[in-house]
């Protein structure tokens, strides 16, 4: 279930920038993510999950 | 206390937005209904040892689990009862270093609680209250469990309510107080950017806040490119390391602010270099006694308070509490940063213009009521002030009169008559003519009309009459 705010994709990206190492990682695990889905179907698979678990947060 | 016919219970207009709680106000009592989830929330939030402790410091409002049967409308799961807070005030009415250290509140709680394994799902600077210069969080059904992978929801929030006013106030000298009184919702990301503009980038997360911020979002404006970077970002996954370190950088942000405080027109009024000892001294016997006379009245409302000089009259003559306000942001600002050093908890500074004052605002005009609704003083001081809204504001003398008699209470005001320094200054600036009804014998006139004089005296100079009037 989400929050009753609703944490935009802009602000997400400001929160991790602010985040300083950490943020950083949360970046570089987005990045790789990208680029191993390049290759690995398996990768790929797991975005769309991610994906669709967001979509159905979203409709809690 | 149970609900009575004759005393309806009443939701809060301004508690609707989360809808796992919301606040009743019965008679005497502050209460929270809480769902099933809040409940759990709350449960796991008074098992921690930062939550008693904050509670215990004042920085957390009172709050106890009732036992009894839920008996709030809706379907509320259980009930809280919190302690009253004296006066409610807003953000758009604190001066800068005010809305600082609710800032600052609002991030020690958030962070106290993270390491607990809790956070608060927003950030609104609403959230918070002050209790003479003391703020405190008031929003207990704020706190809940981290979500794995979550990030913190009340970033946006906090930069709205909390970081861009201060931000603007701080690197362009921009009050804050009139965007956040024209916008509950607070100044954007994209705002702020345009307001800071390039020179801003050289403050500290001024990038990453508001220029990073505002691009972000504009970029990710389009919902189906958004939901895509979302789930890789949350699939990257939002620890509670990078929750805390983000929100130590926005502790650095707010502490390396600094707003020079330029000298404006009243800041040098403490000086009262217009006024004799004579009339001071007088003038303070005369409050003094005013006070007196009413045997420890709850609230003194002082209107124009400037330094604050009357309103500690008013504390020693046995008030139990004074909301002191100008319309000076700089004198204000001064005044907290000044009752805060010395621990007090019973003058409530706020920035108001009198001629001008809070109205409702938010969601049907109720969210956040008006000044005069919310404050219901037992004495109303008016020193000084009746010469500016007469002559600066060209406010008529009856209106003057009208506006006292809003508050409903007894009053102390000063008029200072035509030949007076300050006043035959400003009616210098006037067409002559124009400001004939300028006269004691109008201005007693006026006054009768709602009020009954008990008390009057003119000042040694001879310039100024004080009354003490009981409102008909």
């Amino acid at each position: 279930m989400l929050s009753y705010l609703d944490p935009g994709t802009g602000s997400m990206i400001a929160a991790a920038l602010a985040g300083g190492a950490a943020g950083l990682g949360v970046f570089f695990k987005m990045y790789w993510h990208r680029f191993a889905g390049l290759f690995s179907k398996k990768h790929r698979a797991a975005a769309d999950e991610a994906r669709t678990q967001l979509i159905s947060d979203a409709a809690d | 206390m149970p609900p009575t016919e004759s005393a309806p219970v009443l939701a809060d207009p301004g508690s609707f937005r989360d809808p796992l709680s919301r606040v009743y106000l019965t008679e005497g009592a502050v209460r929270r209904g809480l769902s099933a989830t809040a409940l759990a929330d709350y449960e796991a939030v008074a098992a921690t040892s930062f939550f008693p402790a904050a509670i215990g410091r004042g920085d957390i409002v009172g709050t106890a689990k009732e036992s009894g049967p839920v008996d709030l409308p809706g379907e509320w799961a259980g009930v809280l009862h919190h302690d009253r807070v004296g006066v409610l005030s807003y953000p758009y009415e604190w001066p800068f270093e005010m809305l600082r250290d609710a800032a600052r509140l609002q991030l020690r709680l958030a962070r106290e609680a993270l390491a607990e394994g809790l956070l608060t799902k927003d950030a609104s600077s609403y959230n918070v209250q002050f209790v003479g210069a003391k703020p405190v969080f008031i929003d207990v059904g704020s706190f809940e469990k981290v979500r794995p992978g979550g990030p913190w929801a009340g970033y946006r929030q906090f930069c709205e309510l909390f970081l861009n006013p201060l931000y603007i106030q701080a690197i362009r000298n921009v009050a804050f107080q009139p965007l956040l009184r024209s916008n509950v919702g607070g100044i954007s990301p994209t705002l702020a950017d345009s307001i800071i503009g390039r020179g801003g980038r050289a403050h500290k997360g001024v990038f990453t806040h508001v220029k990073v911020h505002a691009r972000a979002e504009r970029k990710y404006a389009d919902a189906d490119r958004e939901h895509d970077v979302r789930a890789e970002l949350k699939r990257a996954g939002f620890g509670p390391a990078l929750i805390d370190a983000q929100m130590r950088n926005l502790q650095k942000a707010i502490e390396a602010l600094t707003w020079n405080l330029q000298d404006s027109t009243w800041s040098d009024y403490r000086t009262r270099a217009h006024y004799t000892d004579v009339d001071l001294r007088a003038k303070e016997a005369f409050v003094g006694r005013a006070v007196e006379g009413l045997d420890h009245p709850d609230l003194v409302l002082d209107l124009g308070a400037n330094d604050g000089r009357f309103s500690r009259v008013a504390i020693e003559a046995g008030a139990g509490y004074v909301v002191a306000i100008d319309s000076d942001d700089v004198v204000i600002d001064r005044l907290y940063r000044e009752l805060r050093d010395a621990g007090d908890q019973r003058i409530l500074p706020l920035v108001l213009d009198l001629s001008d004052p809070s109205p409702g605002i938010g969601w049907r005009s109720r969210e956040r009521p008006s000044f005069v609704d919310r404050v219901r003083p037992d004495l109303t001081l008016c020193l000084a002030v009746v010469h500016h809204l007469a002559l600066t504001n060209n406010v008529p003398l009856d209106e003057v009169v009208e506006f006292l008699a809003d508050f409903g209470a007894p009053l102390v005001v000063e008029f200072p008559h035509p030949n007076d320094e300050m006043a035959s200054r400003l009616l210098g600036r006037k067409r002559s003519g124009l400001f004939d009804t300028y006269q004691v014998a109008n201005w007693e006139r006026a006054l009768a009309r709602r009020f009954t004089v008990r008390d009057t005296e003119v000042l040694p100079s001879g310039t100024r009459t004080l009354y003490r009037a009981d409102p008909n």
